[in-house]
């Protein structure tokens, strides 16, 4: 017979869809969908997902839960964790590296004054920067103005006159001209220095 | 040391599954599956149906029993439910109530 029965083990392999309630500590390296809620610890590994609130003594949280954890003594998310959900102990730590998303509570006597203090303070720091990271959404594309009308090329208006010119003449004139390319303005003002000659 | 343990003290209420050995100090209301082998300890209660390779009962189980493999009774253990199993044994000291079918 086993020396510790009170000790339980979720292992990796193993599912439970469904609460764990009780007396003694537990330790999650598999899976909980469901509240746990015990007497004594509660260890979760790097590999554990709970998704349910967590109740215990001292919560020690290396893995991931979607739900609020609750310790009687102290709340502990290591580098490793991932909470969604409020945090409140008379003790919180956040270790760095962890990620929490929710609200910290630090109270009860039971914990010194002054540990307790500082880990909610850092706590609430991560927690702020965590949150704002999170909560921030990204800075919505302003769109760009819309371009500014591109200025008529000069050579076009300027072949726009001469076009005229020659309609004018091609109403005068019987019969009409065979149609050919209208001069351009260089060709034009040779044209009239060669004429003056 | 064995895959998950419930200890004594502790209840689990729903569907519990594993690949590992599962020992049950505790009470699991519910289902209990495992692809390895449960054992249920002397302080143990089960009220679900079981199905896993081996069985060993030495505490209290009141379900259907499932086992490819075996299932042990042991003296002062308890199953009150129907065993399909390739094994039976049943210890002196045992109590058993429920059918067998052994796959014959």
């Amino acid at each position: 017979m086993k020396t510790m029965n009170d000790v339980s083990v979720i292992s990796k392999s193993t599912v439970i869809r469904g609460h764990l309630r009780g007396q003694g500590s537990v330790r999650i390296d598999g899976r909980v969908g469901g509240d746990v809620e015990v007497t004594g610890d509660v260890t979760l590994g790097p590999d554990a997902e709970v998704d349910g609130s967590i109740a215990g003594a001292t919560l020690r949280i290396g893995g991931s839960v979607k739900g609020d954890l609750t310790g009687s003594d102290a709340v502990l998310v290591e580098a490793s964790g991932r909470v969604v959900g409020d945090l409140r102990a008379p003790r919180v730590g956040i270790a760095e590296g962890a990620l929490v998303r929710g609200s910290v509570q630090t109270e009860g006597v039971s914990a010194p004054q002054r540990p307790a203090a500082r880990s909610a303070h850092v706590g609430s720091m991560s927690m702020s920067s965590v949150r704002s990271q999170a909560a921030t959404p990204p800075p919505r594309r302003v769109a760009p103005p819309p371009p500014p009308p591109p200025p008529p090329p000069p050579p076009r208006v300027v072949s726009e006159a001469p076009k005229v010119v020659a309609k004018s003449i091609e109403k005068k004139m019987s019969p009409p001209p065979p149609v050919v390319s209208v001069p351009s303005k260089g060709a034009r003002g040779r044209k009239k220095k060669t004429a003056s000659r | 040391m064995a895959g998950t343990v419930i200890g004594e003290g502790l209840s689990v209420e729903g569907e519990f599954s594993s690949d590992e050995e599962v020992v049950v100090h505790g009470s699991v209301r519910g289902t209990l599956s495992s692809g390895s082998s449960i054992s249920i300890g002397a302080s143990g209660v089960v009220e679900a149906d079981v199905s896993a390779r081996s069985l060993s009962v030495a505490g209290q189980v009141t379900g259907n029993v499932n086992s490819a493999d075996r299932v042990d009774i042991q003296a002062g253990g308890r199953l009150v439910g129907d065993v399909k199993a390739s094994r039976l044994t049943i210890a002196d000291g045992a109590t058993f109530k429920g059918n067998v079918d052994m796959d014959v």
